[in-house]
């Protein structure tokens, strides 16, 4: 048993750390999150040139060929810095491409990423639907050698900037049986509408409606109609690397609050000395330490190939609820300077509330585990 | 990274399984039941059974009575047992003293006790909180007066469990009033069978018979019974305490993995007010979720036993394990009474007794959990203090 990092993981964080600390400092979060774009073209380019971007591309397609350990513990560290800007939407898009993608597939479009050219993103969420794969309601229509796709998708991140969308759309064999196919789309495509939503967290999530998007038959990723199973699998895997993310951002929020209550002075007493208070910080660690090691448990599942369905959905049922309580417990204990629009703490509990949906909330995990235990 | 445990471990992990099922531990007696804790009942005959395999003593070094192996080989075997419902309550305290003495005894205690202790010739409790001393130990009144090689110990100990079957007692008591509240303490080694002791059962609100109180009157121990040395006796006790702080509720995740099994396959198989149970949304999404804490527990216990395995001691990741441990305890009592239906109030021999029992009587003691070996509010204390680094009140 071992629960450290490696020597090169630690040297990773670290880097990171330090320099997302002077690269992306929270004043910059903040504007960030009032710009379009919601990020700089000269951060992306220098996180690109620091391979961040082909961290978990193999050597082969330009990359680095880092591990999935290497992946959770950079973006713990992103988690930590409130980083905004596509990274981990695109992240999850070439996770799907390395899932899935055929040879030419890869070839085109991995060195590309690896690159920090290409910028991809997964639309899977729909007005009515969340992760549940086998209700999705966008159509694929075959034609000739062709698709065409039409429907709604929500909460696609940072579709305004991404050059690639990886839509799930249901599609039908010949013999008429109903699947999901995964599509590489140009998110140009002109019969593409998006558009920016606006949300609490201010992060880019987008509503992408599709209409009569065609699509050739060489842009399937994946088996037709048998997109659902990597589908599901490319899901557990993005609710990993979220968790890890998470992480990151509730260790901030822990740490942010004990310097402030050990600094904030009343009664004469600095008010991290009382107890009420001290207890508040004391279940944000436990629930913080139930995130650490659960996360870290699914992530090295992932990373040795090793079945990771179940405790996925373990660490993201935790992390949603847990990440949640932190936050709450972090206002309270900062009192009425937390609620201040210009704060730190509204943005990472802001953006708690987003990490909790995104691929899959905690009773959409639990209905997972309930299968998974049996019932 | 790496959570498998090593081939070694797994190995006696194995042998622990075997020896579960040719040897099942429900056939042991037990003089306590199980209390809900994750380490089973309080079985001297069982623990006899681990003293030969030699497993009461897996951690210990081999020329005192132990096999000398690593830390994490005894938290595998103890977290098989835990599955299996062994009863490892008649060792428990054994263990925080016999770590005790390894670590600060003299040699002659040394060479006394752990030999027998390993072969669970003598078993222990700890005698620490007292009527006035609870969450605050320091205030320790029981009086250890040295009278030429001897002490003589007068005063009252409360809580210790087991009290009325062990042979021995950890006694905390005071040797300097003058001393300030912190350094005047001393620990010593007491036969419960020493004329001027007087063990009293309590019987607690599930109506079990686990804890006493002890009464010390005039009770004259030798020098060599004085453990570690004359008023150093808090920093060993807190020592031993973390150990029974984490030992006492690493198990959690393993013994209640078994309610959870017998839970699913009691909603699997039942109905109630005309429905499936299994059909039942709120009592799956409840399961999920005491599975979830279940495996956010184990990876908080293995956390833990990864750090002592390694030679670190741990200090406010206990008190992390503990509340955890003990909170979990009660939502799965509470969920298993609600799944059960009303029938969990009844008590004693009633055809529906076999698994709703054990829930009934979890229900009462589990009150007990988030107090006994340090309350919840003093764990997050703790963790506040010497996990966070905030300023004591």
């Amino acid at each position: 048993m071992d629960f450290s990092f490696t020597e090169e993981q630690e040297m990773l964080r670290k880097i990171a750390r330090d320099f997302l600390a002077t690269e992306c400092p929270r004043d910059s979060v903040r504007e960030m999150i009032k710009d379009e774009k919601g990020y700089t073209a000269e951060l992306w380019k220098k996180m690109a040139e620091l391979g961040w971007m082909g961290l978990i591309i193999p050597e082969e397609y330009g990359g680095i060929g880092g591990s999935f350990l290497d992946i959770a513990a950079l973006v713990e560290e992103m988690g930590r810095a409130c980083l905004p800007g596509p990274f981990f939407s695109s992240l999850i898009g070439t996770l799907a491409i390395l899932e899935a993608g055929n040879e030419q597939q890869k070839k085109k479009l991995l060195p590309k990423i690896a690159q920090g050219e290409l910028i991809a993103t997964l639309a899977v969420s729909e007005p009515d639907v969340g992760y549940e794969v086998d209700a999705l309601q966008c159509q694929a229509v075959a034609e000739g050698k062709e698709y065409i796709i039409d429907g709604t998708k929500l909460f696609v991140e940072n579709t305004h900037v991404a050059d690639l969308i990886i839509c799930a759309a249901r599609s039908k064999d010949l013999t008429g049986q109903q699947g999901v196919t995964l599509f590489l789309t140009d998110a140009k495509s002109p019969d593409l509408t998006c558009t920016l939503l606006e949300t609490i967290a201010g992060d880019k999530q987008c509503q992408v409606i599709f209409k009569g998007v065609r699509v050739p038959e060489s842009s399937i990723l994946g088996q037709p109609h048998r997109g659902g199973e990597y589908l599901e699998r490319l899901l557990q895997v993005a609710a990993v690397a979220k968790c890890a993310e998470m992480l990151g951002g509730a260790q901030q929020v822990m740490d942010m609050t004990v310097d402030f209550v050990k600094e904030r002075v009343q009664f004469d007493h600095p008010i991290g000395s009382l107890q009420a208070i001290q207890h508040h910080c004391a279940n944000m660690m436990i629930d913080l330490e139930g995130i650490r090691y659960i996360t870290y448990l699914a992530a090295w599942k992932v990373n040795e190939g090793l079945p990771f369905g179940k405790e996925a959905a373990i660490a993201k049922a935790w992390a949603s609820e847990a990440y949640g309580r932190i936050s709450d417990l972090a206002h309270q204990s900062h009192g009425a300077i937390g609620f201040c629009e210009d704060h730190d703490l509204p943005l990472y509990s802001k953006r708690a509330k987003a990490s909790e949906f995104a691929f899959g909330d905690a009773q959409f995990q639990r209905r997972f585990v309930a299968q998974e235990i049996g019932l | 990274m790496d959570f498998r445990f090593s081939e070694q471990e797994e190995k006696l992990r194995e042998e622990v399984r075997q020896f579960c099922h040719e040897e099942p531990p429900q056939n042991f007696p037990c003089e306590i039941e199980d209390e809900g804790y994750g380490f089973g009942g309080w079985s001297r005959a069982f623990t006899r059974r681990l003293g030969e395999k030699g497993w009461l003593a897996i951690a210990w070094p081999k020329e005192y009575g132990g096999l000398g192996r690593s830390i994490m080989e005894r938290f595998v075997a103890a977290e098989e047992l835990a599955y299996h419902r062994a009863p490892q309550y008649g060792h428990l305290f054994g263990d925080a003293v016999g770590a005790g003495i390894v670590r600060y005894g003299t040699e002659e205690q040394k060479k006394d006790f752990l030999p027998k202790m390993a072969r669970a010739e003598i078993l222990w409790s700890t005698g620490l909180s007292e009527p006035g001393a609870g969450s605050d130990l320091l205030n320790t009144a029981t009086r250890a007066v040295k009278d030429g090689d001897d002490y003589i110990i007068n005063g009252q100990k409360i809580w210790p469990t087991g009290a009325h079957l062990a042979e021995w007692c950890l006694i905390l008591a005071r040797t300097d009033p003058e001393a300030p509240k912190s350094r005047g303490l001393s620990t010593f080694l007491v036969d419960v069978r020493s004329p001027g002791v007087t063990v009293n059962p309590i019987i607690d609100m599930s109506g079990a018979e686990s804890f006493n109180e002890i009464f010390l009157e005039d009770v004259r121990v030798p020098k060599s019974c004085l453990l570690g040395e004359e008023n150093r006796g808090l920093p060993l006790v807190f020592e031993c305490l973390e150990g029974d702080r984490f030992w006492g509720r690493c198990l959690r995740h393993a013994g209640s993995k078994k309610d959870l099994e017998e839970l699913v396959e009691y909603v699997n198989q039942s109905k109630y007010d005309g429905q499936n149970l299994k059909e039942n949304q709120v009592l799956r999404d409840m399961l999920a979720e005491i599975a979830v804490e279940l495996e956010v527990c184990r990876m908080i216990n293995y956390k833990a036993a990864w750090l002592l395995n390694k030679g670190d001691s741990i200090s406010w990741e206990s008190s992390v394990v503990k509340t955890f441990a003990d909170e979990l305890g009660q939502r799965i009592a509470n969920v298993g009474l609600q799944i059960l239906g009303p029938q969990v109030q009844l008590r004693g021999k009633s055809k529906w007794a076999s698994l709703r029992k054990r829930f009934t009587f979890l229900y009462t003691f589990n009150r007990g959990l988030t107090l006994a070996g340090g309350t919840s509010e003093i764990q997050r204390t703790t963790i506040a203090l010497r996990g966070l680094g905030l300023p004591r009140g």
